[in-house]
């Protein structure tokens, strides 16, 4: 069975490259438009991999990272911030909360599939 | 994840059944080493039943590896399947599982 | 990998950022102090940068990342948002709309934007920070200049990698089986030694720590930098060290020495992956002991410059591609899209459907004034109403072929993973339906297909013997039909066995044993809870969703599912729905005192009762030879009879049962908006929801497909003398 994929943005477009290249990669791709809308689906189902940004309406990656972690299913997954150059503080608070893979954007989706392909 | 014991002649088998991954692997701790004085002279190890591994999953067996030679018992594979030979050969670990003649 | 839609959600979508970055620009203008409005700014910009990068529209991302960078130090507090300031972001905005406009239009930027926009970027720079370049933490690359490097050999040649985790990467996610994965398909790896050395003793032993490092020897020709971002995102916490193909002995020495692990043991290690021969090594350590610390210098092999070279041919590639696309798109002309809130569409239509109802109400009252000027304009009126209406549903129809589309991936994964063979036909992509049922349509339609692949096609030895084509076929077809779309999906598998559905439902105790039921009625046997699960869990299609499910989400969307199987040939499954849920035409009837609707397409035609002859002791009609079991809609609704009047038959049909409904009144065509029932009535039988007409009332909608299977059921069981009620005899 292909590998779950969890994208977090709240950026329409962003999630839609991202499927399409996570999915032409082979990846079932779940989508997430912020951090409370991506809680909703960790309902139990076998997530491989969360990509999330960080700065979203609602609730930001971060919160939603620290929140994932609580939960017993979910707390090992890895995941990929996207975030921008310059954010310092939040990639120490985000690193702090357990993401070590950070992805500078703006990305080309190779690099993102590359960088997906490292960590599963 | 599911360890059960069965024991023959000088030969405890260990048999798994489950997943084999960061998720199980503090509680396969606990179940792999309870009470390991009652286990046989041998340790053998049936992964057969065995559905992901990951490192947290090999390094597991290579502590146990370790753990059981430390008190004399050595540990080996008797039944794995294709996904956790694969994973052992990757790391080119499969050999150090392998039944001693 | 094809963009160009995605590239269209975003132009729409940055002019949704744009417009409200320009709104907000406006209120700190007004004096608004909310950091939230400084805030959405800086999200747009920051996501209009972002998405850019995805599609290489590198001018936007490099004008945008500058005034983000502005708004971030806004944002925390580091600088002050003045009129002066304000005065250059809202030009910059208008820039950035300018770039995007351009990349919509597939315009190269002019030297004039370009000078513009550098421009602005200079007027924002007194309130830009210095930067500092993060400073990338470099790997060390142990190792002189290489023995010789000449071209081609060059190429093939190993990489020694040295890695020790670091302790928490398992606990975040991070599994070093993903990288070795990753490296491999950089190269070959050809040597590989899991250094345990770490392992504690049992007390301190933390499964979920991590202990592990590793020694690798790869054959790759990708640059260091290629093999270091393998280990991207766990250097923070690792140690890793690469010796590059062809490095001088000293550079394993250095390694070794740079270790914590025992001398001799890694010496072994390289001597055992062919690094080095082991009277090298030997040698070597004897010359450094008694040079001492003399030779510790570490590095860089400048002329591994391997990058340039695999980089080249996939940019010339990418933008060939992308000229070929921009001639192909000039020719094939504008294509432009307005993007629509789902929920603004919704209200749309919502209005249009309280149009409807409150033209029918001017119909009424004018027919009642009975003057011939004012019918005439209500009349055309009516017409515009129904145009409007109809082309308000076309707004929310798109065609199913997306849906199917998803399919062909999970049938290719699937059936791989079974090891069988298939093939994903698809027919009528064109067809279109309602949006909100499409999206009710892609668990059921999964669930069937998968059930196809998992039960239906047969293995290929089985296929074989069959004197069957290897690969099986599933096929997926849409088309409409008297306002239904019907949805099939066909394999050409080993079909349904009937007298195995027959004897399991008896053995389950659904089915009594000695009643008699139709082919289609044993088939839709599969859909009853009891019967669909058992046997039946596998890998695929046992996930807790039984067949049952199926049916009832197509229940829910007012439609029905057919089965026709022949054993050997194989399955087919037909899904009939309304293209919409949102507005029916209707026939308005009434029993008793009630108002009752029943749905246009339903009807074959309306007669007298007493017009037609009826089958002795049954509540059935013949009409024209054909049997027909109806029900009296005052009877199951236990209603009042009304005085004198003379009862109506209405013959509907849906897939392909009839039946008749006897009513007391028939008062003509209206167009209804369907308004769904409450919880509380869901549970309701032969109700699909409600509506209000003209005069005000509230008219019932009936659910043909329950009337109709109701119905049936009761003439079945009649004429297998079961179950008869003794008020129903009487008849």
């Amino acid at each position: 069975m292909s590998k779950v994929i969890l994208v977090v943005d709240d950026s329409a477009s962003v999630r839609q490259v991202v499927g399409i290249a996570l999915r032409g990669a082979g990846y079932t791709v779940v989508e997430a438009s912020d951090g409370k809308d991506a809680l909703t689906k960790l309902d139990g189902q076998k997530i491989n991999l969360v990509i999330s940004d960080v700065n979203m309406p609602n609730m930001d990656g971060i919160t939603f990272l620290k929140e994932m972690k609580t939960k017993a299913n979910y707390k090992f997954t890895p995941v990929i911030m996207l975030t921008t150059e310059g954010a310092e503080e939040k990639k120490r608070e985000g690193q702090a909360a357990g993401a070590k893979a950070w992805i500078v954007k703006p990305f080309r989706p190779e690099q993102m599939l590359q960088a997906v392909s490292m960590l599963i | 994840m599911n360890i059960s014991r069965k024991k023959s002649k000088d030969t405890t088998t260990l048999i798994f059944e489950g997943d084999l991954t960061i998720y199980y692997v503090a509680h396969i701790k606990d179940e792999l080493f309870a009470d390991y004085e009652k286990l046989a002279d041998k340790v053998a190890l049936d992964l057969a039943a065995v559905g992901e591994i990951d490192t947290a999953g090999v390094q597991l067996l290579l502590f146990a590896k370790k753990f059981f030679a430390s008190v004399h018992r050595p540990l080996f594979i008797t039944k794995s399947n294709e996904s956790v030979e694969s994973v052992l050969t990757a790391l080119d670990v499969n050999t150090q599982f392998a039944m001693e003649s | 990998m094809n963009l160009d839609g995605a590239l269209q959600t975003f132009f729409a979508e940055a002019d949704d950022l744009l417009s409200s970055m320009e709104a907000a620009l406006l209120r700190l203008d007004e004096g608004d102090k909310d950091m939230e409005t400084i805030n959405e700014i800086f999200r747009a910009a920051h996501t209009i940068k972002g998405s850019a990068g995805l599609f290489g529209l590198d001018d936007i991302v490099s004008f945008t990342h500058i005034v983000e960078n502005v708004l971030d130090r806004a944002r925390d507090g580091k600088i002050v948002i003045t009129s002066d300031l304000l005065s250059i972001f809202l030009p910059c905005r208008d820039h950035i709309a300018v770039l995007v406009e351009n990349a919509r239009q597939e315009q190269e930027n002019d030297a004039e934007c370009l000078a513009q926009g550098k421009a602005l970027l200079d007027s924002l720079q007194p309130w830009l920070e210095a930067v500092p370049q993060p400073a990338v933490a470099s790997v060390p690359v142990i190792g002189a200049s290489p023995k010789k490097s000449s071209g081609a050999e060059a190429n093939h040649d190993a990489w020694h990698i040295s890695v020790r985790l670091g302790p928490d990467l398992l606990r975040n996610g991070m599994d070093p089986l993903s990288i070795l994965r990753f490296l491999r398909t950089l190269g070959d790896i050809t040597h590989i030694t899991t250094i345990t050395d770490h392992l504690p003793e049992y007390n301190d032993y933390d499964p979920e720590q991590l202990y592990l490092g590793f020694e690798i020897t790869l054959v790759s020709n990708a640059s260091q930098q290629q093999i270091e971002d393998a280990f991207m995102f766990v250097r923070d916490d690792s140690d890793l060290k690469l010796i590059p193909p062809r490095s001088n002995i000293e550079a394993y020495v250095n390694l070794i020495k740079s270790l914590p692990e025992n001398t001799q043991r890694l010496g072994e290690i390289l001597v055992k992956s062919h690094a080095i021969s082991f009277q090298e090594l030997d040698a070597a350590l004897a010359t450094q002991k008694q040079q001492a610390k003399t030779t510790g210098a570490v590095g860089m092999l400048g002329d591994i410059l391997i990058e340039e070279q695999s980089i080249a041919p996939e940019i010339v590639n990418a933008a060939l591609d992308k000229q070929k696309k921009i001639s192909e798109k000039k020719t094939s002309g504008e294509n432009r899209f307005i993007r629509v809130d789902a929920e603004r569409l919704d209200v749309l239509i919502n209005l249009i459907g309280e149009l409807v109802i409150n033209r029918q109400r001017v119909d009424l009252l004018s027919s009642k004034m009975g003057n011939p000027t004012l019918i005439e304009a209500v009349t055309s009126m009516g017409n515009f109403t129904e145009a409007i209406r109809d082309a308000a549903l076309t707004l929310r129809m798109v065609p199913i072929g997306d849906t199917f589309q998803k399919f062909k991936r999970v049938v290719r994964d699937t059936a791989k993973s079974i090891g069988k063979e298939i093939e994903l036909e698809i027919e009528g992509a064109e067809t279109e339906l309602d949006r909100s049922m499409v999206e009710k349509l892609n668990d059921p339609l999964m669930h069937i297909v998968r059930n196809a692949m998992d039960h239906g096609i047969e293995a290929i030895a089985v296929r074989q013997t069959r004197g069957k084509p290897d690969s099986g076929t599933i096929k997926l077809t849409a088309r409409h039909d008297a306002g239904n779309i019907v949805i099939g999906i066909h394999d050409d598998g080993g079909g349904l066995d009937v007298e195995r559905i027959r004897k399991k439902a008896i053995a389950n105790g659904i089915l009594e044993e000695g009643i008699h039921l139709s082919r289609q009625e044993l088939f839709q046997l599969i859909f009853h809870p009891g019967l669909s699960t058992a046997e039946q869990v596998t890998n695929l299609s046992g996930r807790g969703v039984g067949m049952d499910v199926v049916k009832r989400n197509i229940e829910e969307l007012q439609g029905g599912i057919e089965i026709e199987s022949e054993i050997g040939v194989g399955t087919s499954f037909s899904i009939r729905l309304p293209l919409t849920l949102a507005i029916i035409d209707g026939f308005h009837v009434t029993a008793g005192h009630i108002d009752f609707i029943v749905p246009q397409n339903t009807i074959l035609e309306c007669v007298d009762l007493n017009s037609l002859s009826h089958v002795q002791g049954q509540n059935c009609v013949n009409l024209r030879g054909e049997q027909v079991p109806y029900i009296r809609l005052r009877e199951i609704f236990s209603l009042q009879p009304k005085d004198h009047s003379r009862e109506k038959i209405v013959v509907v049909q849906f897939g392909e049962k009839r039946a008749g409904i006897v009513v007391d009144e028939l008062h003509g065509e209206i167009q209804t908006v369907v308004k769904p029932m409450g919880p509380i009535f869901q549970a309701l039988k032969g109700i699909g929801g409600s509506s209000l007409l003209g005069t005000g009332a509230v008219a019932l909608i009936l659910d043909i497909q329950q009337l109709i299977g109701f119905a049936i059921n009761r003439e079945h069981l009649r004429n297998n003398a079961f179950l008869v009620s003794a008020q129903e005899q009487e008849e």
